[in-house]
């Protein structure tokens, strides 16, 4: 009888049998009539096992044991037909790597050569993208690590104070002299605290004096920071007054060949100092720069007694446990406790963690350059995008040149190679080119560097990039790049069937990619974005050189031109009058004035009382002139009347102010304002009257608003601006200099021109310009490159079709619209992704500045036009080509 | 048991004189050889067939696919006049062997 469970037992044994008979076909080994013989003795054997009593189920598998082991059964059937003895059957080699590996690169390097122009083009393109990532990687690096090479960096914390007057705030570095003493005393968690006074002055050494800054620092200066010393003792370098220490290029300066261990140095005429130590190189990411370190005790103790003289920087160590944050939410009840209630409505402390200064202080007087963040994410985008750029190149190429190999992936598929093969040889084919593109990236990296480092403005000429850390990172990035590059051809070409490719029905090979490959939606979307990041890049660096232009040429309200200034040292700053003689004697100089401040230097602010105001006082922007000093500026006066030498009464009780004052100290207009009374507070207050009204002028840069100005009468000036007439400019600067050794024989001439010294208060921008300009020639080159080598791809592919058209009347002109039209309507694509984001991205630039361009249209235009000129061009070039080729040969291959 | 080698050096006379008996297919060959040996020659069961790959590959055996009365496909061997003489001489020689080692284990005790 049949039962139900004998039926499911039968199909059992067939399921088995079948399943035994497929594992067997999984090795290469056995052939048909080998199967069908095993089968049959299977069978029998299971018959025989059955009627000794075996369940089916039994039988099977005890007969199927007994045949044995189809690994070891495969093995032996291979030897009975191998010609040589010891001879490895080809399914029993090690994975992939040995047999084929030597065959894949003969056949990669082979098509590289074959293809040169493409393999170059594609290589190229990498590997200057890379180039540029490398720099920027090195730029970026240094800049977020600033300070960090303090051991204790992240327990030091720099205090500042804020000083609130009449709903101002003020945002100063420095703070009070007696505070790192009272914040030691009455928190146990501060561990250590230094102050920095910086002033400048002049240095002497047997040899030299030099106008320079001397940096007076407490004795625990080494305890806090790790400034390291190439001779000397950091414990006792600076643990007495008198004690020096300074850089190997200042001790060559002023020693010259000398030892300058022990040697004698005196500042500003007054102070003995004996060197006690050579400071090393100070790291390119400090923000602390010091060319020379004295003990603070050398000066006087009576300037760093007042709570409100703050004239240093102070930086304290706290233990491991505090926070910043909590010892600064105990800082109001230590001032008020201090110093009473009055003090503490009118001085708040923070604490800046040591780390953030460089991109954060946003204070005045800054101890050193600070850096901008937005230079660092731009800088990093731009990058980003230049590999970008790069990386599409290198894809888009790949895919398409991909598609030739069509047939060559047809005949490994029938001899047997299966898809997984296929992909890992294209994947390793990419990756080696990326490879490839690595070292020339290092190379061109390595000689990049000297033009880099002018532009980010760091010492790099001692930097390698062919270190193992660097290279380990590329390694991984070029793997990645040459994986994802390679994924797309990879996998497409190896679903081809063999059958279709090798019929010669290339149309459905090409239809997976579509005929012109640029049809692939991909590819069009990967070309917009690269030329929209080429648009944007170039519309930057047109924005860019206007605003620059502008500030180069706006009027500042005084004459930049044909001024140059010359610092008066102490002893000539109330006593300038002779040399000042002498230089207006002199037939090329035509005026010359007096000033505590020059336009670009930062300026120091007073506090005033109007007329009218019964407490507290305006903090407002003050520069001492002489009388000379509005004519030789070009300074124009608006209402009222200038300082005056015949009137000895201005001296006290005059003051100008600029427009911007007059509604600074509540009044309308000019006319209003002349006569007012001003009481400047401060240790010598005095009363004075308005006497006239000058224009606004740009005394500070222009990212600035022109701030209130009093201009008050001689007191303070310590700079001659020497307005010559444009001629012989050596020569009157050669005369200047002699007047200054006539007078002062011994002490040193700084002079520097006016325009210049506005100039580097747009370094940034410059900078930034420059920048602009380099990447966004480079994001253009890249992009052309890929466009040159696809569009090449595409029309060689078109031969035949123009030749047809040719054939059949169609004109040069005709010829070359349709080959350039698809392209140029991917770039025209682009320029209309790239306009807004353009836009945005430049009018948050030109946000920073309080005086700009406006966003003229035709830098878009001109932008956009110029890169569908330059597309067309590169297309154009193949296109002429193709175009004017003779149909007969065209048409007449294969 | 049987040795390995013994074993491998044993199979192709085995397989010769059984087929010479007569047209033979491989199970049956090999349950020839486990009712004569009474089970001390076990062969894998799987392993004659390379043998007897490699025997009909080189001449001294040949083979044909037929349908059994039980409608199995099977593949006979049966011995060619090659195979013949290879016997003949392959018969001689362990012979020989067996002539010299009964010789050696006879009654004589100094060799033992």
């Amino acid at each position: 009888m049949l039962t139900a469970e004998s039926l499911k037992n039968m199909f059992n044994l067939e399921e088995s049998i079948q399943a035994w008979k497929s594992k067997l076909r999984r090795s290469p080994a056995f052939e048909d009539g080998d199967i069908a013989e095993l089968e049959s003795h299977l069978r029998e054997e299971i018959d025989r096992l059955k009627s000794k009593g075996l369940s089916q189920e039994e039988a099977f598998g005890k007969a199927s044991k007994e045949i044995g082991e189809p690994e070891s059964l495969g093995l032996e059937l291979y030897k009975t037909r191998a010609t040589k003895v010891d001879a490895v059957p080809s399914w029993k080699q090690l994975s992939w790597i040995p047999s084929l590996l030597p065959n894949y690169l003969k056949l990669a390097f082979r098509r590289f050569k074959r293809h040169r122009g493409y393999t170059f083009i594609n290589v190229l393109g990498l590997a200057v993208g890379l180039a540029c990532c490398l720099l920027i990687y090195l730029f970026v690096q240094l800049e977020v690590s600033y300070d960090q090479f303090h051991s204790k960096s992240d327990r030091i914390y720099r205090v500042v104070t804020d000083i609130n007057q009449a709903g101002q705030t003020r945002k100063l570095a420095w703070s009070s002299p007696p505070l790192a003493n009272a914040l030691l005393s009455d928190f146990p968690e501060v561990q250590q605290a230094v102050r920095i006074h910086r002033p400048g002055g002049t240095m002497r050494s047997d040899e030299e004096s030099q106008v320079v800054d001397v940096s007076f620092v407490d004795s625990t200066f080494f305890d806090v920071f790790d400034f390291k010393l190439l001779k000397g003792n950091p414990k006792t370098a600076l643990s007495k007054p008198g004690c020096i220490v300074l850089t190997q290029e200042q001790a060559d300066r002023f020693f010259k060949d000398e030892d300058p261990m022990h040697n004698t140095l005196t500042f500003a005429d007054t102070l003995q100092f004996e060197v006690t130590g050579i400071l090393a190189d100070i790291p390119p990411n400090s923000h602390f720069r010091p060319q020379f370190l004295a003990n603070l005790q050398t000066l006087p103790p009576q300037r760093f007694q007042r709570w409100g003289g703050m004239n240093l920087w102070t930086y304290i160590v706290l233990n491991k446990k505090t926070s910043g944050k909590e010892l600064e939410s105990k800082l109001p009840g230590f001032i008020e406790a201090r110093l009473g209630k009055t003090w503490a409505s009118l001085m708040t402390l923070h604490l800046q963690p040591l780390t953030s200064i460089y991109f954060n202080s946003h204070r005045l007087p800054e101890i050193g350059p600070t850096g901008d963040l937005s230079y660092v994410y731009i800088f990093s985008a731009i990058g980003i995008f230049v590999l970008l750029i790069a990386c599409i190149n290198f894809m888009n190429l790949s895919t398409a040149q991909s598609l030739q190999r069509a047939r060559e992936v047809g005949v490994r598929k029938v001899l047997g190679v299966s898809r997984g093969q296929l992909i890992r040889q294209f994947l390793g084919e990419s990756i080696l080119l990326a490879f490839l593109a690595m070292i020339l990236a290092l190379i061109i990296a390595q000689l990049a560097l000297p033009v880099f480092g002018e532009l980010s403005g760091y010492e790099l000429s001692g930097v390698m990039f062919f270190k193992p850390s660097i290279i380990t990172g590329l390694l991984g990035t070029v793997i990645i790049i040459g994986i994802l590059s390679g994924l797309y051809p990879a996998f497409i070409l190896s679903a081809f069937k063999p059958s279709a490719v090798l019929s010669g029905n290339v149309s459905l090979g090409s239809s997976y990619l579509g005929v012109k490959s640029s049809n692939n939606l991909l590819q069009r979307g990967l070309i917009i974005l690269q030329f929209s990041i080429s648009i944007i890049l170039l519309i930057g660096t047109g924005v860019i050189s206007n605003q620059l232009d502008y500030i180069q040429n706006k009027d500042l309200g005084f004459n930049k031109d044909q001024i140059m200034v010359v610092r008066l040292n102490d002893d000539l700053r109330n006593n300038y009058d002779a040399f000042k003689q002498k230089l207006t004697q002199y037939s090329d100089i035509r005026s010359v004035g007096a000033s505590s401040q020059v336009p670009g230097i930062p300026i120091a602010p007073q506090g005033y009382r109007p007329e009218g105001m019964t407490e507290g006082n305006l903090l407002t922007n003050t520069i001492f002139v002489d009388e000379d000093y509005l004519n030789t500026m070009e300074i124009k006066l608006i209402a009222g009347r200038g300082f005056s030498s015949n009137r000895p009464t201005d001296l006290d009780e005059g003051f100008l102010l600029n427009k911007a004052a007059v509604s600074h100290f509540g009044w309308t207009d000019a006319k209003e304002a002349i006569g007012k009374t001003i009481r400047a507070v401060g240790e010598h207050g005095v009363d004075g009257k308005v006497i006239g009204i000058v224009q606004d002028f740009n005394y500070e840069s222009l990212y600035n608003q022109v701030k209130p100005l009093v201009l008050r009468y001689r007191d303070f000036e310590n700079m001659l601006s020497i307005r010559m007439t444009g001629e012989h400019i050596r020569q009157t600067r050669d005369y200047i200099e002699d007047q200054w050794d006539t007078l002062r024989p011994n002490e040193p001439f700084v002079s520097w021109f006016l325009d210049e010294q506005l100039q580097t208060l747009y370094d940034s921008a410059t900078r930034m310009s420059t920048l602009f300009r380099y990447f966004s020639g480079i994001a253009i080159f890249i992009a052309c490159l890929g466009l040159f080598g696809l569009a090449s791809f595409t029309i060689q592919r078109r031969t035949k079709e123009i030749g047809i058209r040719k054939v059949l009347g169609a004109s040069l002109n005709r010829l070359l619209i349709l080959l350039s039209k698809e392209y140029t309507v991917l770039v025209l694509l682009a320029n209309i992704v790239a306009w807004p984001l353009a836009y945005l991205v430049m009018s948050n630039w030109l946000g920073d500045f309080a005086y700009r361009v406006s966003l003229k249209p035709w830098i878009f235009f001109g932008t956009g036009s110029l890169v569908v000129f330059i597309a067309l061009v590169t297309v154009g070039f193949h296109s002429l080509r193709v175009a004017r080729m003779n149909p007969v040969k065209s048409l007449k291959n294969e | 048991m049987i040795s390995k080698e013994l074993m491998a050096a044993s199979t192709k006379p085995l397989i010769l004189t059984i087929l010479k008996k007569g047209e033979s297919y491989g199970y049956q060959i090999i349950q020839d050889v486990k009712e004569l040996s009474g089970g001390t020659l076990e062969w894998s069961d799987g392993m004659l067939y390379p043998v007897l790959h490699k025997m009909d590959k080189e001449g001294l055996i040949q083979s044909r696919w037929d349908v059994s009365d039980e409608g199995r496909r099977r593949k006979y061997y049966s011995i060619t006049d090659e195979g013949r003489k290879e016997l003949a001489s392959a018969k001689q020689q362990w012979l020989n062997v067996h002539e010299v080692l009964r010789k050696l284990w006879g009654p004589s005790p100094q060799w033992v």
